[in-house]
């Protein structure tokens, strides 16, 4: 069933979002082409000028237009699938809540993911070409020295010099951050949603509430749970923390936000199935 | 499953809204298998509550609901087929997509029978849910609800929102597409419309159901039929 469910939702998320990875795409190509013409220095004036600035915003909206867009379908569609008319679809299927909501978050992950490298992809092809026609370094150039930065950021002494720990395991605790940040930011919207429900009335309302107020409670307790960690860097040399301060430090991290990920999934989970109020 | 035992048990169920409103108060009801039961109330007596709580649409305050012996859930979802009040059809989904979608998840579904009925009712299969009217969307609710071969269909005020030649077509699609072995509970205060096709009858007031009892026997106790019976019994 929860297959059922991931490829209903997918096909179901999906149009909004391809919509701004499209635009996106169309800008990012527009640009492309401008740079490879030469377009704004074959009779630079001031409105040409003016022109290529509103582009240029133009593309960096469609930039924030695809991450706000995944964001907003990500709470739209929990909410209207699960708190309104279509809620009676939902809960009347033969599948357990967990399946549902697990669904969604994987979903909403996965297009949070997407969206991500599309913007990566399209700066980085901007910034190809932009290397390529606009600065004296060329297209060959830039790649030869991005990937020597890339190397570089690889590149095992440099990191080991100034890393006390294994250079795998600090790119692995890397990806394990990002992806436990990804969830985090999901699960945290629904969590909001569901606390909303709770409230007699302006439930919407309730759930903004809870999406800043624990926004507050989180912040506090990550100042709290980090200024330590702030002082060991602020006032020694990241050798003088020593490979097992790095290791707790990274290890604190991720136990912290799995924790808090499994804590909301689980708290969501419990206020669908047992405080399931639909009107 | 215990074929001998009833589809449903409800015993000493509660719903308190908002802390205070009181919905359904200790209610003890029984639902037995291949039965078509009326449940009859005036507005706000508690029948859509009680609805929802065989759904699992709303948690009770209190008491229990067993379904085939066991609480609300994906085992009883199975086997329940309901008829919402309202119309709950995504908008952005074309009629064909969403009889896929019930075929997808309910093991009991026939698409065969769904796009009969659509034909029967001249409703296009590839028309965007959002562009068909009201009494259209619920027609294929309707149609999707009798595709099913559940074990109890629930049925909250079919034909409230409908005109008369569709309040007959609706009763005879209910008619026609059940399996004698299920039960229909079927909710409504327009009595007249459906006396005939009713076994059994539940007066509900108060959240409470003050009368459970086969429809032929309350006419022949009261002398009258059972519309008449109940206009006497809520008379304000």
């Amino acid at each position: 069933m929860l297959k059922k469910l991931f490829k209903q939702e997918w096909k179901s998320f999906s149009l909004a979002p391809t919509i701004t990875m499209i635009l996106l795409a169309v800008f990012t190509v527009i640009l492309m082409t401008t740079f490879m013409t030469e377009f704004w220095d074959q009779s630079p004036n001031i409105f040409m000028e003016m022109f290529a600035g509103l582009v240029i915003l133009a593309y960096i909206f469609c930039i924030a237009a695809v991450s706000f867009c995944v964001t907003l379908c990500t709470a739209v569609r929990f909410y209207k699938n699960f708190f309104t008319d279509e809620g009676y679809l939902m809960f009347t299927l033969p599948v357990k809540t967990s399946d549902l909501l697990l669904s969604k978050t994987f979903v909403a992950a996965l297009w949070r993911f997407i969206s991500i490298i599309c913007i990566c992809l399209s700066i980085f092809g901007i910034a190809c070409v932009a290397a390529a026609y606009l600065s004296d370094i060329g297209i060959v150039q830039f790649f030869q020295e991005f990937f020597d930065l890339f190397r570089s950021a690889f590149d095992m002494e440099w990191l080991r010099d100034s890393l006390p720990i294994p250079v795998s395991l600090f790119f692995i605790w890397l990806v394990l951050t990002g992806i436990l940040s990804l969830f985090f930011d999901i699960l945290y919207i629904y969590t909001c949603i569901c606390l909303g429900q709770l409230f007699k009335k302006h439930k919407i309302g309730g759930a903004i509430l809870c999406y800043f107020g624990l926004r507050f409670i989180f912040r506090i307790f990550r100042q709290i749970l980090t200024a330590p960690l702030s002082n060991a860097f602020l006032y020694y040399d990241t050798d003088k923390i020593g490979a097992g301060n790095w290791i707790l430090i990274m290890f604190t991290t991720l136990l912290v936000l799995g924790g808090l990920c499994t804590g909301m999934y689980y708290l969501c989970n419990y206020l669908m199935s047992r405080k399931l109020n639909l009107e | 499953m215990d074929i001998s035992k009833p589809i449903v048990e409800i015993q000493g169920l509660t719903k308190i809204y908002n802390g205070s409103k009181l919905a359904v108060n200790q209610m003890n009801l029984i639902i037995p298998r291949g039965r078509i039961i009326g449940l009859l109330g005036p507005n706000g007596s508690g029948k859509t509550t009680l609805i929802k709580m065989i759904n699992g649409l709303l948690v009770p305050s209190g008491g229990k609901v067993l379904i085939n012996g066991e609480p609300p859930g994906p085992s009883s979802k199975a086997v329940i087929s309901y008829l919402p009040e309202r119309t709950y059809l995504p908008a952005g989904m074309k009629v064909k997509d969403i009889i896929t979608f019930f075929a997808q998840f309910y093991a009991d579904f026939s698409i065969e029978r769904a796009y009969n009925m659509l034909q029967i009712l001249a409703i296009p299969p590839a028309a965007q849910l959002k562009t068909l009217s009201k009494g259209t969307k619920e027609k294929i609710q309707l149609i999707l609800v009798m595709s099913r071969q559940a074990q109890l269909y629930i049925l909250d005020e079919p034909i409230a929102g409908v005109d008369p030649a569709a309040r007959d077509y609706i009763l005879h699609t209910i008619m026609a597409n059940y399996d004698h072995q299920s039960s229909i509970l079927l909710s409504t205060h327009l009595i007249s419309d459906i006396e005939s096709i009713l076994d059994e009858v539940i007066f509900i007031r108060y959240g409470q159901a003050i009368m459970h009892a086969p429809a032929e026997a309350v006419r022949r106790a009261h002398g009258k039929s059972v519309d008449a019976y109940f206009r006497e019994v809520f008379a304000c």
